[in-house]
C-alpha cells in the first residue's frame, strides 16, 4: 500500500537539537485554535486529576429526591436518572474517557512504533511478517471486533483498555514504517552506517526523531478516536462498567430520557464534542507547527 | 351534445369514486406490532421465551386456552370428562377444525405430536413437566419406551389420556403452547423449528419470515371460531425500545409496551395519555443472590442486610414512574395462592446496617466488590447506589446480552448477584415457590437450599385438596421471605400505547392473547 | 503491472485467511456454550448438548474445524446459524448486505461530494472566513458520536418537525437521517484531507506554470489542481468505504435497519459465531475489495504506478 499522505519528512540535515522544537512551540502559540485548545484541555485534564476536589458531589451519590432535575443553583447541569449530580459524573467521566484515550494511545503507539521501526529499518522477512499481521488487524472490521473481543473477555476496564489496544496499533505500525523507508536511505544515514554507527543508535538519534512529527500528531488525533470507540462500546453496554460514569454511558442513558429531560444527554455531548474539537485542533496546531512547510503556504 | 358530454363526465366521475372506494376496501387491515427479537422458534412445542410464546397464540391452536381471565377453556376440545379418581381424562376434539394445509384435525395428530415432543434430542421445553405425569410419559423421554402410552386414540374426534397420579395442573398445561402440536407430514426432516412454512390450526396462516426484520401473518378465513377481522399482522423486529416507541408516536406501530422511564411523559401527554392500556401480569422481579458464586451470600444476616437496605417504594415510584408495584413476597397478586398477609421487609437502614455488621462486615468494612447483572441498568443504578449508600458497599454493574444472562442463569456460575424477573407460564404458586426455591433445581438461579421449604413444597406439589396446598404454598414462600432467599422487588404489570383505531387488543396474566378479536379502523 | 496484481491479490486472500482464522479461534476458545443460547430462556439436559455438538460440530480440533470451514465457505456454505436455528449463514448475510449496500452507498456518495465541496471551497479561501467556517463545520462533525447526532437528528426532524420517518427502511425517505448520520464523520475528515491536499498543490510549480501560461484560475484549479489533490484523498476514501461499513452498527440499531452491521454485532452479543465468522468474511472482503479497487483506480490516474508496481 502506499502512504502517500505522510511521506513528507524532510531529510536535510542532521537535526539541530531544542531550535526547530522552540520554533515549534513558537508557532503553535501564534494559532489561536491551537493555542485555545491547549489551555481547555489543560483544564480539562487538571480539573479530571483533581476531580475529588473540583467535582462538587460524589458521583454515584443519589438523591432520589431529586430525580432529572433540570439545571440548578445546587447542581449546576442538574440531575441524572437516579437523582446524581450531572456536573459531578461529567468531571469523573473526564478522568475516565481521557485516561482511556491516552492510556490506549500510548500503550498502542509505543507498540505500533516499535514495530514499524523494526520492519521499516530491517526489511526483509521480518517486515513482511509484521506488515503481514497489519494487513490482517486492518482487514478485520474495526468495531465488530472490539466488540467480539470484549465479549469474549470480562466486561470491566482491562479488557477494554486491551481491545482498544489491539485494535489501534496497526495504525502507527504502518504510518512508522511508512516513515522509516521514506528516511532510511537519505544520504546522512548511509554516512552514519558507513562510520560504524550501530543499528539502535541510528534508529534513536537519527531515524526516530526525524520520523516522529506524524506519529505526534496521529497520536494527538488517535485519542479522539479512542474515546469514541468507548463510547460506542458504552452504547453497547459493554464499556466500562456503572456506576462509574464515562461520556459515552451517560450520553447513551440520556437516549431514554430525550423526550423529556434532554439535558441528560447534552450536556455530556457538549463536554465530548469540545474535547474532540480541541484534540482536533491541537493536532492540526502540532502538524503545522512542526511542519513548517505547510505554513509558508498562504 | 353538451349532456352526452355532461354524461359522460358524470359516469368518469362516478367510476373514479367507486374505483377508489373500490380500492379503499380492497387495502387490507394491517396490524404493526413490535417484537424485540425475531422469536427462537414457530413452533409450539419449542416454545422458549416470550416472543415465541406470542407468536405461538396466534399461529397454533391446542386443546385448551386461557381466556382474558386466564381460566383454561376449551379449544380444539368441544366436550371432556375426566374419571372420578381423576386419573382417566376422554376430550371430544371439535370436527370443524382445520390445519392451515386444509386437512382435518383427528386426536391421532396429538398421540403422534406429543410423543416427537417427548423425543429429547429436539429439546422441547414441555418434555419434561406435563408427561411427568402421563403413564408412559418418563419412559418415552428417557428413551426406554416406543410410544406413550398413556394416550390413547379411541375414534378421530376422541382422544383418551391416563395418567399416573391426579394432579391439579394437567388441564392448566394443556392450555400452555407448549403442549399444542402440529400436523407431522408438515415438518421437515432435520429442520423442526420451521423457518419457512410453519403450519398451525390458529386464526392467523404464516406468510413470512425475514429475520432481523419481521414475521408477517395472515388472517385464516378457515379459523374454526371464525376468519380474524385484521387481515395482516406484522410482527416488527425493533430492538431498541426507545426506538419503537418513537415509531408508535409517528404512526409507525400500532401498539408499543412502554418503557417505564417513559411512562411518566406518556402519562401526561394529553394525547397518549389517552391510548394507554394496564393489564395485569404475574410476574415477580427481584434481586437475585447466588449463594454459590458468591460467599458472603451464604449468610443470612448479610441477605436479611440487602433485603433491608433497598427502598422499594421509592425505587418504584421516582425510579419506575410506578410501573411496578411493591413486592412483599414471591407470588404475585392474582395468583390463587398469593398471599397477602405476607409483609416483606421494609426499607429499614439502621437495622440492614445492624445485620451487615453481625456477620462481619460493620460499615460495609471488608465487603468484597460485587458484581450485579441485570438487562436495565437504570434499576441496576439505583440498587447499586442504595447499596453502597446505606452498607458502604462497592456495587458494579454489568449488563450482558438477554441470552447471555440467561445462559449463565441456568449455569449458576456466572452472576454474583442479578435483577431478573420470573414470569408465570400457568396460574399456580408452583412457578415461583418451587422452581425459584427448591434445593438442586437448575431454575433456582440463587442456589439458595433449605430442606424445611422443601419438605412444605412437596407436600403442597403432592395434595390432592387445593386448600390443603395452598397452605403448603404459602407456608414455604413465607418461610423463604423470613430466610431472605432472595430481594422481592416489585409485581409488574403490562403498559401498552394502543392506536385509537384499534379494538379488542387483550392481556391476560401471560401477556397479549391471539389477535383474532382486534379489529382495525 | 501483472507481477504487482497478483502480489496484491495474494496478499488478499492471505489477510482473509488471516482475520477468519483469528475471529474463528477466538470464538472458540470464548467461555460460555453457545449451544445453551440456542435454548432460549429454557434450560437444556448435558446429554442433548453434547448430540447438538456433534451435530454442529463443535468436538473437532480448532484446526480440523477451520480446515471445514474453509472447504465449506470456497463452496459457498458458511454453516447454519445457532440463533436462528436451522438458518443457513449466507441466508442471513445476502439480504443485510443488500440493505446495507444500498444505504451505505447514499452515505459515501453524499459523504464524498460534501467533503470535495467543503474542502476545496475553503483551500481556495484559505484563511478567510469562508475556511475557518467550513472547517469549524468539518470539525462539529467529528466531534459528536453517531448516537448522539442520530438522536438529537430524530428527536428534531422526525419526532418535533415530522418530516421524516423514526426509524425503518421501507422507503428512501428512510435513508435520508441515517445517511446523513452516517456520513458526517467521514465527510468531516474527508473535508480536511481534502483541503491540506489542495493546499499543496496549489503551490505546486506546474499550477504557477500553468496560471503563467495564461490558463483562467478556474481551468487551473479543475484541470490541474483538483484532479491532482484528489490523488492522496483516494487512498483514505478506500479505507473510510471499509470503516464503514463496519461502523455501521450503531447506526442500523438506532434507525432499525437490518443490515450487516447490526447482524454482526447482535451475532456477538448473541455469541451466534457462524454468523459472526460470516460477518467478519463479508467486511474483511468488502474492505479488501474497496482498497484494492482504490489502489487500481491509482494506476489508471497515475501511470507511474505501474511502472512502479
Amino acid at each position: 500500500m502506499t502512504d502517500t499522505t505522510h511521506s513528507t519528512v524532510k531529510s536535510l540535515d542532521l537535526p539541530r537539537p531544542s531550535s526547530p522544537w522552540i520554533d515549534a512551540m513558537r508557532r503553535m502559540m501564534r494559532n489561536r485554535a491551537a493555542f485555545v485548545s491547549t489551555i481547555f484541555l489543560s483544564g480539562l485534564v487538571l480539573v479530571a486529576i483533581f476531580a475529588d476536589f473540583t467535582a462538587p458531589y460524589d458521583p454515584t451519590l443519589a438523591d432520589f429526591a431529586s430525580i432529572r432535575q433540570p439545571p440548578s443553583v445546587e447542581h449546576l447541569l442538574g440531575t441524572d436518572e437516579i437523582g446524581r449530580d450531572m456536573l459531578s459524573r461529567i468531571i469523573y467521566g473526564a478522568r475516565i474517557s481521557l485516561f482511556v484515550g491516552v492510556f490506549v494511545q500510548v500503550v498502542a503507539t509505543s507498540f505500533g512504533v516499535t514495530l514499524g521501526l523494526i520492519a521499516g529499518y530491517y526489511g526483509g522477512i521480518v517486515d513482511v511478517i509484521i506488515m503481514r499481521a497489519v494487513d490482517i488487524m486492518y482487514a478485520l472490521p474495526n468495531f465488530l471486533f472490539a466488540v467480539f473481543m470484549v465479549s469474549l473477555l470480562k466486561p470491566d476496564v482491562g479488557s477494554v483498555l486491551l481491545t482498544l489496544s489491539l485494535s489501534t496499533w496497526p495504525f502507527s505500525a504502518r504510518l512508522m514504517r511508512g516513515q522509516v523507508m521514506a528516511t532510511k536511505n537519505a544520504d546522512y544515514i548511509v554516512a552514519a552506517k558507513a562510520l560504524g554507527t550501530g543499528d539502535v543508535r541510528i534508529i534513536l538519534l537519527h531515524i526516530l526523531p526525524n520520523a516522529i512529527t506524524p506519529i505526534i500528531i496521529q497520536f494527538t488525533l488517535g485519542i479522539a478516536t479512542v474515546i469514541m470507540a468507548e463510547a460506542g462500546l458504552s452504547f453497547l453496554g459493554i464499556g466500562i462498567r456503572p456506576p462509574n460514569p464515562t461520556w459515552g454511558a451517560m450520553i447513551n442513558k440520556g437516549r431514554e430520557f430525550i423526550r423529556t429531560s434532554p439535558h441528560l444527554a447534552i450536556y455530556p455531548s457538549i463536554v465530548l464534542g469540545l474535547t474532540m474539537i480541541a484534540l482536533n485542533f491541537l493536532g492540526d496546531g502540532l502538524r503545522d507547527a512542526l511542519d513548517p512547510r505547510m505554513k509558508e503556504v498562504g | 351534445m353538451l349532456q352526452r358530454t355532461t354524461k359522460v363526465l358524470v359516469f368518469v366521475v362516478l367510476m373514479l369514486i367507486f374505483s377508489i372506494q373500490a380500492f379503499a376496501q380492497d387495502e387490507p387491515t394491517v396490524l404493526r406490532f413490535p417484537i424485540t427479537s425475531d422469536p427462537a422458534s414457530l413452533e409450539p412445542g419449542l416454545v422458549k421465551e416470550l416472543v415465541s410464546g406470542q407468536l405461538a397464540l396466534n399461529l397454533h391452536a391446542g386443546l385448551f386456552t386461557y381466556d382474558i381471565d386466564t381460566n383454561v377453556v376449551p379449544y380444539l376440545v368441544s366436550d371432556y370428562s375426566v374419571s372420578d379418581d381423576g386419573l382417566v381424562y376422554t376430550f371430544t376434539l371439535r370436527d370443524d377444525a382445520l390445519w392451515h394445509n386444509g386437512r382435518s384435525i383427528v386426536a391421532e395428530d396429538f398421540k403422534l405430536g406429543w410423543e416427537r415432543y417427548l423425543d429429547a434430542s429436539l429439546g422441547a421445553q414441555s418434555a419434561g413437566e406435563p408427561w411427568e405425569v402421563v403413564v408412559g410419559g418418563a419412559e418415552l423421554y428417557a428413551g426406554e419406551a416406543d410410544e406413550l402410552s398413556g394416550v390413547e386414540v379411541i375414534d378421530d374426534l376422541t382422544l383418551q389420556v391416563t395418567l399416573t397420579r391426579p394432579s391439579l395442573s394437567f388441564l392448566q398445561s394443556l392450555a400452555t403452547p407448549v403442549t399444542w402440536v402440529v400436523p407431522l407430514e408438515a415438518v421437515v426432516e432435520g429442520q423442526p423449528e420451521w423457518v419457512d412454512t410453519p403450519v398451525g390450526a390458529g386464526p392467523f396462516k404464516f406468510v413470512e419470515w425475514t429475520p432481523n426484520v419481521s414475521i408477517v401473518l395472515e388472517s385464516n378465513p378457515d379459523f374454526f371460531l371464525g376468519a380474524p377481522e385484521i387481515d395482516r399482522i406484522e410482527f416488527v423486529v425493533v430492538p431498541d425500545t426507545t426506538t419503537s416507541l418513537a415509531q408508535y408516536e409517528a404512526g409507525e406501530l400500532d401498539i408499543v409496551a412502554v418503557p417505564p422511564a417513559e411512562l411518566e411523559r406518556v402519562t401526561n401527554d394529553a394525547v397518549l395519555g389517552e391510548q394507554i392500556q394496564y393489564f395485569t401480569r404475574a410476574q415477580i422481579q427481584y434481586a437475585g443472590m447466588n449463594q454459590s458464586m458468591f460467599e458472603p451470600f451464604q449468610d443470612v444476616r448479610v441477605r436479611q442486610a440487602f433485603n433491608y437496605a433497598i427502598d422499594r417504594e421509592t425505587l418504584i415510584a421516582s425510579v419506575l414512574n410506578s410501573a411496578w408495584t411493591v413486592a412483599t413476597g414471591l407470588v404475585p397478586p392474582n395468583i390463587p395462592e398469593y398471599n397477602p398477609e405476607l409483609a416483606g421487609y421494609a426499607y429499614d437502614p439502621v437495622m440492614a446496617q445492624e445485620l451487615l455488621a453481625d456477620a462481619g462486615y460493620p460499615g460495609g468494612e471488608g465487603f468484597p466488590t460485587l458484581e450485579l447483572a441485570t438487562l436495565s441498568s437504570t434499576n441496576a443504578e439505583a440498587i447499586a447506589a442504595m447499596l453502597n449508600a446505606n452498607l458502604g458497599i462497592t456495587v458494579e454493574i454489568i449488563q450482558p446480552e438477554r441470552g447471555d444472562m440467561i445462559d449463565g442463569l441456568w449455569a449458576h456460575d456466572r452472576w454474583q448477584f442479578f435483577l431478573f424477573g420470573w414470569t408465570a407460564d400457568s396460574p399456580s404458586a408452583s412457578v415461583w415457590t418451587y422452581e425459584m426455591l427448591v434445593c438442586g433445581l437448575d431454575s433456582n438461579f440463587s442456589t439458595y437450599c433449605n430442606e424445611e421449604v422443601d419438605a412444605l413444597v412437596e407436600a403442597a406439589r403432592t395434595a390432592t385438596d387445593f386448600e390443603e396446598a395452598k397452605a403448603n404454598w404459602q407456608d414455604a414462600e413465607a418461610l423463604a421471605m423470613q430466610d431472605a432467599a432472595m430481594i422481592p422487588l416489585g409485581y409488574s404489570r403490562y403498559i401498552y400505547l394502543v392506536n385509537p383505531d384499534v379494538t379488542g387488543f387483550r392481556a391476560n396474566l401471560f401477556g397479549p392473547l391471539g389477535f383474532e378479536t382486534v379489529v382495525k379502523g | 503491472m501483472q507481477r504487482y496484481l497478483l502480489q496484491r491479490i495474494f496478499f488478499i486472500v492471505f489477510s482473509l485467511f488471516g482475520a477468519t482464522l483469528l475471529a474463528f479461534t477466538a470464538s472458540r476458545l470464548a467461555p460460555g456454550d453457545p449451544l445453551r443460547l440456542m435454548a432460549g430462556d429454557q434450560n437444556i439436559p448435558q446429554d442433548v448438548l453434547d448430540e447438538w455438538r456433534a451435530r454442529y460440530g463443535l468436538d473437532q480440533p480448532i484446526l480440523v474445524q477451520y480446515g471445514y470451514y474453509v472447504g465449506n465457505a470456497l463452496q459457498g456454505d458458511l454453516g447454519k446459524s445457532y440463533h436462528y436455528v436451522g438458518t443457513d449463514v449466507t441466508e442471513l448475510l445476502g439480504p443485510a448486505i443488500v440493505v446495507t449496500l444500498t444505504w451505505e452507498s447514499i452515505a459515501i456518495v453524499f459523504a464524498i461530494i460534501i467533503a470535495v465541496l467543503l474542502g476545496v471551497v475553503s483551500a481556495l479561501g484559505y484563511n478567510t472566513w469562508v475556511d475557518t467556517g467550513a472547517m469549524t463545520l468539518a470539525l462539529v462533525g467529528i466531534s459528536l458520536p453517531d448516537f448522539a447526532l442520530a438522536t438529537f437528528m430524530v428527536l428534531l426532524f422526525a419526532l418535533r418537525l415530522d418530516w421524516l420517518p423514526v426509524a425503518g427502511y421501507e422507503t428512501p425517505a428512510h435513508y435520508v437521517l441515517p445517511a446523513i448520520t452516517l456520513a458526517t464523520r467521514p465527510c468531516a475528515l474527508l473535508s480536511r484531507l481534502v483541503r491540506a491536499s489542495m493546499l499543496e498543490v496549489l503551490h505546486q510549480d506546474y499550477m504557477t506554470t500553468a496560471r503563467a501560461k495564461g490558463l483562467s484560475n478556474r481551468a487551473v484549479i479543475i484541470r490541474h489542481g483538483l484532479r491532482n489533490a484528489l490523488f492522496p484523498v483516494l487512498t483514505v476514501i478506500g479505507i473510510l468505504i471499509g470503516r464503514i461499513l463496519s461502523g455501521s452498527f450503531i447506526v442500523e440499531t438506532i434507525f432499525n435497519i437490518p443490515g450487516i452491521g447490526r447482524l454482526g454485532v447482535t451475532a456477538v452479543l448473541q455469541r451466534d459465531y457462524p454468523v459472526i465468522l460470516g460477518a467478519t468474511l463479508a467486511l474483511a472482503v468488502a474492505f479488501l475489495l474497496s482498497t484494492f479497487v482504490i489502489d487500481l483506480l491509482y494506476g489508471v490516474i497515475d501511470p507511474r504506478i505501474r511502472t512502479a508496481g
